[in-house]
């Protein structure tokens, strides 16, 4: 069985590539360090070592809560190597969000570490394991040392189908989604990273998506592969960026829209050799609008190119020359076949396609059918065959490049006692890309401020509602709640019947 | 811009009430703002007060609030 491993240190196609990573060749900078190929290697045998007592991991669950980089790419391979399944999750989340995701995946393994923003992951993730009582090997890192709680209970059930990677997402109705992604889908994504992008030995790329997600998790393993040295930064820190930047040789980036929006901002204002010497822009994630392609003047001398995939399918449309996207249109990835199909959805066929939703195949019925995924995002064929994206079926909120589902954050403030009704919509932001606001109704005048305590402890930050209206109740048509008022209502920061 | 101007703003971004924001709050670890939320808060001030973001010259600007109101009021 292929591995990770295999692919990032045992390429047989490239034995020049393979005897420089044998040398000091960086592997994987953060904004503070640097990691050779030799380190990482030896990190991995560590972990290795370390899980060596439980044999064979096929079948079995690895959750990985892990803010530095080098230590969850490092667990990363090593449980993939040991036949494992990698349950990537973000150490922004908190009480909700968190045990959620653990519920539906119930790992056999945990490994986290003291967060540095504040969170109590540890704790949280202690509270949980107890509350289960079920068979949990949960190891934690203390003072950089990894401890153990092996926690006694029944054990949870094997998989019987061998599954790579598990990555989880926010569901439509605020329940956590698995997207079970396997290995010939991951080279997949890594053949279109390589084939999109044409990456060579001699970039530095500097990327801001999370490596939690299957986007970050796809950038690494190509960058790994070929040779080419990635920075994750471990936390958006828009002035270390900028200094690390200035410091170093960085000629890509990979980012969201916002992402990019708030560096550009700064390095606008007296930073304009560290734009000179980018080569190429990729940008993800987020709408791309015309707004934010005109904010991209004065960097002709890169190629500015944008993408756009989904999780479950890896990367689908690009436009090489982003300035060309709303006179031409989407160009198809190679290899991705795409129809609109009812209601102006658009419907593809990857080879990066996901196995299914993990433990729900219910889920999986609705979307996946023969290979054609239904992505709720609507969109129409332009006369020379390109697609253009028109919006959304599903009402996914895009802040800052992170997804925020309505129903999660509903399903926080309703549990607040005066809370009789809620409803979340996005909102667009000039910065965030959108806003999370929140609608809520009640007999009494609730306290935003008890709210806003609310989500926080129960929810990641950027999910927290960046505005909180109460209205004495909440406009309706042909009995659903009517989002597209709340969204205008939201545009016009409240008019005079709500009260923030 | 006064202090009490850089503190209501603060309170509207990071959703605490003004009482909690001091002169040495750390955005970080005290008022939990992060850094998207950071520059969403720069450019608000840059807005409403016309203040050039430019006068944030490193990190340690903004660190806590009264780091922030130094930087911003310099001369």
């Amino acid at each position: 069985m292929e591995t990770f491993y295999d692919i990032i240190f045992n390429r047989t196609d490239n034995l020049v590539v393979e005897k420089e990573k044998a040398s000091h060749k960086t592997a994987l900078s953060t904004l503070t360090n640097s990691y050779t190929y030799g380190e990482l290697k030896k990190e991995i045998k560590k972990y290795k070592s370390m899980l060596s007592e439980y044999g064979d991991l096929t079948g079995y669950r690895a959750a990985l809560i892990i803010p530095s980089v080098f230590t969850y790419t490092a667990l990363f391979i090593a449980i993939n190597k040991l036949g494992g399944t990698i349950v990537p999750i973000s150490h922004q989340f908190k009480n909700h969000d968190l045990t959620s995701v653990l519920e539906l995946t119930k790992p056999h393994f945990i490994f986290t570490a003291q967060n540095n923003d504040h969170t109590e992951q540890i704790q949280l993730v202690k509270r949980w394991v107890d509350k289960e009582g079920k068979q949990v090997n949960f190891y934690f890192q203390e003072n950089n040392q990894w401890k153990l709680n092996k926690s006694n209970g029944e054990k949870y059930e094997q998989d019987k189908e061998k599954i790579d990677v598990i990555g989880c997402s926010s569901g439509s109705t605020g329940a956590p989604k698995g997207i079970m992604i396997n290995m010939n889908s991951w080279k997949s994504w890594i053949n279109q990273i390589e084939k999109e992008f044409k990456l060579s030995e001699e970039d530095a790329i500097f990327s801001t998506f999370p490596l939690n997600s299957p986007y970050g998790i796809a950038w690494l393993l190509t960058s790994l592969k070929n040779g080419t040295k990635i920075i994750f930064p471990e936390s958006f820190d828009v002035f270390k960026i900028i200094n690390y930047l200035r410091n170093h040789h960085c000629n890509k980036i990979v980012a969201t829209p916002s992402a990019y929006n708030s560096l550009n901002l700064f390095l606008q204002q007296g930073n304009r050799d560290v734009l000179e010497r980018l080569d190429r822009i990729m940008i993800s994630g987020e709408p791309v609008t015309p707004a934010f392609i005109e904010s991209l003047k004065g960097m002709e001398h890169c190629m500015l190119t944008a993408c756009y995939g989904i999780s479950e399918q890896g990367i689908l449309l690009v436009k090489k020359d982003m300035k060309e996207l709303y006179k031409s249109g989407w160009d198809l990835v190679d290899g991705i076949e795409a129809r609109i199909g009812h209601d102006d959805e658009l419907v593809f066929k990857s080879p990066a396609v996901l196995n299914g939703y993990y433990k729900r195949s219910d889920l999986t019925k609705e979307v996946l059918e023969k290979g054609w995924y239904y992505t709720g995002d609507l969109g129409t064929r332009l006369e020379n065959g390109n697609i253009q994206l028109i919006g959304r079926k599903k009402d996914m909120i895009k802040k800052g490049g992170q997804q925020v589902i309505p129903g999660e954050v509903e399903k926080v403030l309703a549990k607040h006692k005066h809370v009789k009704s809620v409803s979340i919509v996005g909102v667009p932001h000039p910065i965030l890309g959108e806003k999370v606001v929140a609608f809520i109704t009640g007999e009494v005048l609730v306290p935003h401020t008890e709210l806003y305590n609310l989500c926080k402890r129960e929810i990641a930050r950027y999910k927290v509602p960046d505005e909180i209206y109460q209205l004495e109740e909440l406009p309706m048509n042909q009995g659903k709640i009517d989002k597209l008022k709340l969204k205008k209502l939201a545009a016009n920061s409240g008019a005079s019947e709500a009260e923030q | 811009m006064t202090f009490d101007n850089l503190k209501h703003v603060i309170s509207e971004i990071s959703k605490l009430p003004l009482n909690e924001i001091q002169e040495h709050s750390s955005f970080k670890e005290d008022l939990e703002i992060d850094s998207l939320q950071m520059v969403n808060l720069v450019i608000e001030i840059q807005t409403r007060f016309g203040i050039d973001i430019s006068k944030i010259q490193s990190n340690d600007d903004l660190v806590s609030v009264g780091s922030m109101f130094t930087a911003f009021t310099r001369e």
